[in-house]
């Protein structure tokens, strides 16, 4: 007679289906991602790759000022990207959050698809407006607003824009999906006893999108953070995040340990951050 | 009211100019009978005639379409098995977050590790290594849709399959899985969109031999720019078009299967 | 006489450190009604799903005809089980659902098409083959698991709470359908049900569980009249449950006197009292032992409510006609042969 219970038997049968791919997982999610954090103590091989002894030289090195800069560059690129998102997508996600179903259902659609397409050629799209002889200049020049090109390419607003363009479905989503699922009947009744419509919003509806609003920040604030081709793309090289750095170590410099003590950096940051908005959005929850 | 519903309006407005005139440019110029692809000189199709003939971008393309189809069909596979697995032993929050994690985890930070791994254990960079990684992310997007579908399933309907005198094999493929079809459907154009759009991760973890689509993108971004890229981003334009549009009635169909 | 099919021999099963089964011990007969009736958690269903297959015991024996049953894998179990919300298949139609079970045996296609089409006629579903479950009331539902589930011809039928689903017009049809369908298949069925009226209606005798435990075997009728003990007095039918204290001949209780029942509790013990509404008749008197606090018209009867001296409350069915009304001090008269002591 089988003597282990029925449950203990399903549970046995549910590890025989999940460890085969738990195994690849773990070989190559859990133990690059975590040996990766930890090659910041190492010492670089002479010709990549990494040796011992372990040390924490690499630390003291990325205190140096231009690193300094460049972590504190990163930061407020992002910083900006994820706040110029936040600005024009939350009036977005509330305009669609109240129109009919149907509407709200194409208008959606119409944001996401967008992201859908390649993001090296969403990139790329923006070289072509930009640029000196590009769209933008050339109808500024042909209404007679400027006589001589504006040097938009290549600056760190060019990034930022870039950016947001590339990230701000992620920023409306959650938003609109917070809002959409708001009873109306709230801020109708905040008008109804003579609330102004700032008033209500401030009220009512940002508290309510606020976990939206978070999860749309770090959505927009994480790739932001480390992403190395729209700086080197629409900044020309003259704007350089911690991603460049991490790749500029990794593929050009050959020194994989200091590449990594910036990708731990980075995740630290990333770490933080999301510890803030699952703290910040759990008080938010018990306050509404 | 009506003040604040017009300003966020305008913004709404804005927004979708915002989003649709970046791309409206490169399909526009993609007409452009220039050879430089920035500059707009007249009406032409004869890039789109050029691009065929472009051995780097159709060599590339045939590789993102190998990689990605390899890629999905691992995914599948191995995401549908853990999610199974997960669902029957009743995991809790640890296995389950670590399963969909490499799907949060940022790109830059799995690529360099793995790229290490496969250094350290002395794999070369191949279209072989990128497919691993692929796989990686790929997989956890599938857990994360499939296990939130297959947790709705009423368990009695395998046990009732069981009871009637089916295999485990039988009630797998016959009870199971076309259950989960919906869901499998979504994994799959997940994966292979995610797949062949990837950059960063082949970035790293590909041979220099056999640049996928997205690396000769790339490349021809940054090192002169040619008109074919424009035709390049429209017909990619249109393949993700066509892929969203498909992936939500080949979903609909299925849902109500 | 009919022999036994099934005999379950001390069987015991633990979850962790819960007690699911606690050395059960019972037999049931061919082509019998048999129900499993008892609260919510308290074995009768992991009593079944070992039957079925989907759990194994930690000791005691399963016997089908003198032959163990637990040897036999779930699948080609001669047993099999209707699910409590049906199991249907929701992408097949209705005639691969029923068909299912057959298409796992070495039966031809022609076979299998002919048995599946004799099922669907004599459960009357054959405008429905086309459609899916889903297309389908929850009565129309319940014949198709009904159908799937004897479409392999097993010896035993295994039923889990297969009426709560229904609203109370369509379970009086199932019922009779239940019962004809068991006749016209000779199939023995085991039902599940946490509710007496379900277990009373349709089965020929009925095992009372609580906590584990086989609280009592025997007839609906058997199971009203004669409860063994004080559980099965109080979770079979509507009855009323004093505290009283046994005396040498009979027991005495605080507002009703002493009664003289022979009994073998011996005396000064405390007892429980079970007497059933309709076997107690009331007397208006100004110093009654209890006064009426509720009164409610039932068709064919009145129910009054109650509270005696001590608190507790008495439910009577009394005449319609009966001039009582409520703030009545009344007398309550019974019968000693209708009085069961615990």
């Amino acid at each position: 007679m089988v003597k282990s219970g029925g449950s203990k038997t399903s549970r046995h049968l549910g590890w025989a289906w999940a460890s085969p791919g738990l195994i690849f997982l773990t070989l190559f999610a859990a133990i690059p991602v975590l040996s990766m954090l930890f090659m910041s103590v190492l010492t670089a091989g002479r010709f990549g790759g990494v040796t011992t002894p372990i040390n924490f030289d690499n630390f003291s090195r990325a205190t140096d000022p231009i690193f300094v800069k460049v972590i504190i560059n990163s930061l407020l690129i992002a910083s900006a990207t994820a706040i110029l998102s936040l600005l024009i997508g939350f009036p977005t996600a509330l305009f669609i959050s109240r129109l009919s179903r149907k509407w709200q259902v194409i208008l959606i659609v119409a944001i996401i698809l967008p992201y859908w397409t390649n993001f090296l050629v969403r990139t790329y799209a923006w070289l072509v407006l930009l640029n000196n002889e590009g769209i933008i200049n050339k109808f500024l020049r042909n209404i007679g607003l400027i006589d001589k090109p504006i040097e938009m390419l290549y600056t760190p607003a060019a990034v930022i824009v870039g950016m947001t363009y590339l990230y701000l479905p992620l920023m409306i989503l959650p938003i609109y999906a917070a809002l959409e699922k708001v009873d109306k009947n709230l801020t109708e009744a905040a008008f109804d006893l003579g609330s102004s419509a700032w008033k209500s919003l401030r009220t009512i509806s940002i508290p309510l999108a606020m976990p939206g609003i978070l999860i749309g920040f770090i959505f927009v604030f994480v790739p932001s953070l480390g992403n190395f081709v729209v700086p080197e793309l629409l900044g020309g090289g003259k704007t350089v995040m911690i991603g460049n750095l991490v790749r500029d170590q990794f593929l050009k410099a050959r020194d994989w340990p200091f590449g990594a003590t910036f990708a731990l950096i980075l995740a630290l940051i990333l770490v933080v951050l999301i510890s803030i908005q699952s703290y910040v959005s759990k008080r938010v929850n018990v306050n509404a | 009211m009506h003040k604040r519903f017009n300003l966020s309006a305008v913004v709404a407005v804005f927004v979708i100019i915002f989003l649709y005139l970046p791309i409206t440019a490169v399909v526009g110029l993609s007409f452009n009978q220039s050879s430089n692809s920035l500059i707009w000189k007249g009406f032409s199709l004869d890039w789109y005639k050029t691009i065929w003939s472009n051995e780097p971008i159709m060599s590339s393309f045939q590789r993102t379409i190998f990689v990605a189809v390899v890629t999905t069909v691992l995914s599948l596979i191995i995401g549908t098995t853990i999610s199974i697995g997960l669902n029957k032993m009743k995991a809790g929050g640890f296995l389950r977050t670590f399963s969909t994690a490499p799907a949060i985890v940022p790109d830059l930070v799995l690529a360099i590790g793995l790229l290490t791994t496969f250094s350290v254990i002395s794999m070369s960079l191949s279209l072989t290594t990128v497919i691993i990684s692929h796989t990686v992310f790929c997989t956890a997007f599938v857990v994360a849709v499939v296990l939130a579908r297959i947790g709705l399933i009423d368990p009695s309907i395998e046990e009732a399959s069981t009871d009637l005198g089916a295999s485990a094999m039988k009630t797998l493929f016959k009870i199971t899985i076309p259950q989960l079809m919906p869901s499998l459907i979504a994994g799959a154009v997940l994966s292979f969109t995610l797949s062949m759009d990837e950059f960063v991760i082949a970035f790293f973890t590909n041979g220099p031999e056999t640049p996928t689509l997205p690396m000769v993108i790339y490349s021809m971004i940054r090192f002169g720019v040619t008109p074919e890229i424009n035709v390049l981003g429209t017909l990619l334009l249109v393949i993700s078009f066509v892929g969203v549009i498909l992936a939500q009635r080949i979903g609909k169909v299925a849902d109500s299967i | 006489m009919s022999e036994n099919l099934l005999e379950i021999r001390n069987l015991t099963k633990n979850f962790g450190s819960v007690t699911a089964l606690n050395n059960i011990s019972l037999d049931i007969k061919t082509n019998e009604m048999f129900a499993l009736l008892g609260p919510s958690g308290c074995g009768k269903t992991t009593l079944l799903r070992i039957i079925a297959g989907f759990e194994s015991p930690d000791s005691g024996q399963v016997l089908m005809n003198q032959t163990d049953l637990l040897a036999i894998p779930t699948r080609t179990r001669p047993v099999n089980l209707m699910f409590q919300s049906y199991a249907l298949f929701p992408h097949m139609d209705i005639f691969s659902n029923i068909s299912y079970g057959l298409t796992n045996t070495s039966l031809s296609k022609e076979e299998i098409s002919k048995q599946t089409f004799e099922i669907i006629e004599k459960i009357g579903l054959q405008e429905h083959v086309k459609k899916k479950p889903n297309q389908l009331s929850g009565g129309q539902q319940q014949r198709v698991a009904l159908a799937r589930a004897i479409a392999r011809k097993p010896k035993i039928l295994l039923l889990d709470e297969p009426l709560s689903a229904l609203d109370k017009k369509i379970r009086q049809e199932m019922q009779v359908e239940l019962k004809r369908i068991q006749h016209e298949f000779g199939i023995t069925f085991i039902i599940v049900t946490h509710d007496q009226d379900e277990a009373i209606s349709l089965a020929n005798r009925i095992a009372v569980f609580n906590k584990g435990e086989i609280k009592q075997i025997s007839s609906p009728q058997e199971l009203y009249e004669n409860p063994t003990n004080e559980f099965v007095a109080d979770f079979i039918g509507d009855g009323n449950l004093l505290k009283a204290v046994s005396t040498a001949n009979g027991f005495q209780h605080p507002s009703l006197g002493e009664i003289a029942i022979p009994h073998n509790s011996g005396s000064g013990k405390q007892v429980s009292v079970l007497i059933r509404p309709e076997n107690i008749a009331l007397v208006k008197a100004s110093n009654g032992s209890g006064e009426i606090t509720d009164s409610v018209f039932a068709g064919s009867r009145k129910n009054i409510t109650i509270k005696l001296r001590t608190n507790e409350i008495v439910r009577v069915y009394a005449d319609k006609s009966a001039s009582l009304e409520i703030g009545d001090r009344v007398n309550l008269s019974f019968k000693p042969q209708d009085v069961r002591v615990f």
